[in-house]
């Protein structure tokens, strides 16, 4: 009701005077009441807007990964109503973790306040407002968010995705292109098609199996699991979610990208419902100095899952004390389709806890790696802890296995996992190595576990078999490694390779007799098969049968010239012989191949032992006490007595 | 009570009327009922849906291939746009994008919108062949809601309406909840 409409009605046939003052009184009262009016009103141009710009536009713009724009009046306008109800049930914006938990880098939350005031907006009628009361819309920022990258390659040739009804994972090698070891301080990766490409999970592998993976299947990438080799460098999470830029770390803290290797991407699009190209492009930042400081990633979890067809309400648990201090970087769950609730929480040595993970809907969809704005200080004796509950009955409309089936810990989507990783600094260098140890041989315990999960579920897959035998080994279970070499030779009919195996297994347990038979046996099916020659040799000369070593060890150098171990072994039979001489020179045979370390310190130090038990050329030999090596006295012939260390 | 009961069938009698819009176009900006009788036409399928509604267009493959099934049945099959931005030259080019060789017309004044209670895309109107509203509600039950989708429907609603309508029978389900891009503020 305008002041205008108040003051030309009712009025009484009073003097003109009166008139005049009571339509002027009228004017007033009503100026009043349409400012406080207009002070109540929500609008959008003062109001929604920001919140719009600040918390939906970073996706909801032109050429972002949302399927529609939301930056002007019009275009909320038309979903007002939506907007209202994916507000209120937290599903936009998709910020997943209780707002307990603290902030994120990147996260833009909703608060209870702004999500009651859309809601008032739209009940209000969703006025516009002011063109001058509106902010102005946040920068687009193409191009490269974190500069110019040093070095970018892309998916060549581009995946082409079909319209299927659902989600799709799939996982591409591409080549990096370094000639010589770089440290890299972060990348950015852009989707190619940001609609299409609801998230990336990245990895880096020297080995070169995910490139024969990908290789092997006709189309770019290749469906599957990512190999063991494929890891996350130097304790730095990489991947990548939308309008998530994992910001550049500093120089000290750049990972080292070694030359040969690849970059692992798994990428999970989401059909469009029509053909879709796909080719995300990844800049690559460098550092020119070596890093001071890497993280330590620790991963909580547990790969023994196993739950029953129906069961609502699976717990799983997993801890781990920390031995030195340091302090939290970044958190990333992981889970797959039935999972409910994720938590973790750290309790400090006062008794004091904190959660720092806690999400009540787990979504695979909305995977994440959650970097703290300011880094948590953990000190030693702080315990992390984490706790997954999984839900498997019918009713978990996210089951992917309708009915319900026992669901066992693995890799694919119908398979459970549950881990919790996080990104931690260790504050002293030097204890950082310790630590890393005592995490790897925990890491290693559950991997095992989780291979003994697998191998439940898929006890004729002989690949498991082998790989689970050589976790045993480097957690130092031979006999456990036996066992599973053994059933890989019975499920692949034996092998050269398989027995090659199994013979090193033995060997390494201590069953010499058998480890002889696996090794010809091998050698039967593989006559030229260097490195079980080589083996095969080293166990004879162990049972002190000379000759015979020494016949395959000559063996394996002329199948392979370049076998180092092969030469050792045959300057190690040598001064079983007496022949220091023999040995000598075989040992420098070796160290001509420029063998890696461990190896090549052990054939010095043989080497430096069989010199000193070589006949001397000339003159009488001492010896050392200090061992420093044999000095000759040369005789009185001479005019000097000097003393000649001859050198190493 | 005499004027309820009648008031109800008023309304029972409103429902069984065919629905004849008036303002609906074609993609070359004709009037058009793309449920008017036809001869060979047992019944209609109307798709309300928009180019940008994502749940809408990841249906595509699902609604192409009923489309595939069903047309030599006599049964006809309609895009129906009710947002006034899809204009004919979004609509075509959204339409080879997507493989859709079906008729495509515009409600822009949400007539069809009102007229079949339409509420979300993509939302499914089947009409027999007089035009009368025998099934409205979703193509199958994949989605539960926002975020929250089965890997395989276990209840392809739209189809068994379909299938229930060419038999003869009266449509055993003639109303479920669909979910998707709401079209509650285009309607005022």
């Amino acid at each position: 009701m305008t002041a205008a409409g108040a003051g030309g009605t009712g009025a009484g046939v009073e003097g003109r005077g009166v008139l005049r003052l009571r339509a002027s009184a009228l004017v007033l009262l009503g100026a009043l009441s349409a400012a406080s009016a207009r002070a109540q009103e929500v609008t959008f141009t003062r109001d929604i807007a920001p919140i719009v710009f600040a918390s939906c536009v970073p996706c909801h713009r032109a050429g972002g990964p949302a399927p529609f724009p939301l930056t002007s009046y019009q275009e909320v306008r038309r979903r007002a109503q939506q907007i209202v109800r994916v507000t209120r049930s937290r599903f936009m914006p998709p910020w997943k973790v209780e707002p307990e938990v603290g902030r994120f880098i990147g996260q833009h939350p909703l608060t209870e306040d702004q999500v009651a005031q859309i809601d008032r907006w739209v009940q209000a009628g969703a006025p516009e407002g002011h063109a001058r009361d509106l902010p102005p819309l946040p920068a687009d920022t193409g191009g490269w968010l974190l500069g110019k990258p040093d070095l970018v390659v892309a998916l060549d040739p581009a995946y082409t995705l079909a319209p299927l009804p659902t989600d799709e994972f799939r996982i591409f090698a591409i080549p990096l292109p370094v000639t010589a070891r770089t440290y890299v301080r972060g990348i950015e990766f852009h989707p190619g098609n940001p609609r299409v490409v609801h998230h990336a999970n990245i990895r880096i592998d020297r080995t070169g199996e995910a490139r024969r993976r990908d290789a092997a299947d006709p189309r770019p990438g290749y469906e599957g699991l990512m190999p063991r080799s494929a890891v996350y460098p130097d304790g730095h999470f990489l991947g990548w979610t939308p309008g998530q830029i994992a910001p550049l770390v500093p120089p000290d803290l750049a990972w080292a990208l070694e030359p040969g290797s690849d970059l692992v991407v798994q990428l999970h699009m989401q059909p469009s419902g029509a053909v879709e190209i796909v080719r995300p492009e990844i800049g690559l930042y460098f550092s020119r100095v070596p890093p001071v400081r890497t993280p330590t990633i620790l991963r909580l979890g547990s790969q023994g899952i196993d739950i029953a067809p129906g069961d609502p309400h699976y717990v799983i648990r997993d801890a781990y004390t920390l031995p030195a201090d340091a302090e939290l970087l970044a958190i990333q769950p992981h889970a797959h389709y039935r999972a409910k609730q994720i938590l973790g929480t750290a309790t400090f040595p006062d008794g004091r806890s904190r959660v720092v993970m806690h999400i009540k809907d787990w979504d695979f969809r909305w995977q994440h790696v959650y970097r703290l704005e300011e880094p948590l200080a953990l000190p030693k004796g702080t315990r992390l802890a984490m706790e997954y509950t999984y839900d498997n009955s019918a009713d978990n409309v996210r089951n992917p296995v309708v009915p319900p089936a026992r669901v066992y810990w693995g890799q694919r989507s119908k398979d459970e996992m549950g881990d919790l990783w996080f990104q931690l600094l260790v504050k002293d260098e030097r204890t950082r190595d310790l630590v890393e140890a005592d995490i790897q041989r925990k890491m290693t315990a559950e991997d095992i576990i989780g291979y003994e999960t697998m191998l439940k579920a898929n006890p004729d897959d002989h690949e498991l078999h082998d790989d689970v035998a050589l976790l045993y080994l480097s957690a130092g279970r031979p006999a456990d490694a036996v066992r599973h070499f053994r059933a890989s030779v019975a499920l692949t009919g034996g092998t050269a390779t398989a027995h090659f195996n199994l013979g090193t297994a033995l060997t390494l347990a201590g069953d010499l007799d058998a480890a002889v038979a696996a090794f010809r046996e091998a050698l039967a099916r593989q006559p030229a098969y260097s490195k079980a020659h080589t083996n095969l040799g080293r166990v004879l000369l162990a049972q002190g049968r000379i000759a015979e070593a020494v016949s395959h060890l000559e063996s394996a150098i002329r199948f392979d010239p370049g076998n180092a171990q092969a030469y050792f072994g045959l300057s190690e039979a040598y001064a079983e012989l007496g022949d220091y001489e023999k040995a000598v020179e075989m040992a420098d045979r070796a160290l001509d191949l420029q063998p890696p370390e461990p190896l090549a310190s052990q054939i010095r130090e043989r080497r430096a032992l069989y010199r000193q038990r070589r006949r001397p050329p000339d003159g009488e030999i001492s010896y050392r006490a200090d061992g420093a090596g044999p000095t000759i006295a040369l005789r009185a012939a001479s005019s000097s007595s000097a003393v000649i260390r001859p050198g190493l | 009570m005499v004027r309820l009961a009648v008031a109800a069938l008023g309304v029972a009698l409103a429902a069984q009327a065919p629905i004849t819009p008036r303002h609906v176009l074609g993609l070359d900006g004709r009037a058009t009922n793309p449920l008017a009788p036809a001869p060979g036409i047992a019944a209609t399928v109307l798709i309300f849906t928009t180019t940008d509604c994502p749940i809408a267009n990841r249906y595509a493959p699902e609604i192409r291939r009923l489309a595939d099934v069903y047309e030599s049945r006599g049964v006809r099959f309609a895009l129906v746009f009710p947002v006034r931005g899809d204009t004919s030259e979004i609509i075509r080019a959204h339409l080879q994008k997507f493989g859709y060789a079906l008729t495509a017309v515009r409600d822009t004044s949400q007539e069809l919108v009102r007229l079949t209670g339409a509420e979300v895309t993509p939302e499914a109107v089947l009409t027999d062949a007089r035009g009368r509203l025998v099934y409205r509600g979703r193509i199958d039950d994949r989605y539960v809601d926002f975020g929250l989708d089965r890997r395989e429907p276990t209840s392809r609603d739209l189809e068994r309406a379909i299938q229930d309508l060419l038999a003869g029978r009266p449509v055993a389900i003639p109303r479920t909840q669909a979910v998707g891009c709401m079209l509650a503020d285009l309607v005022k």
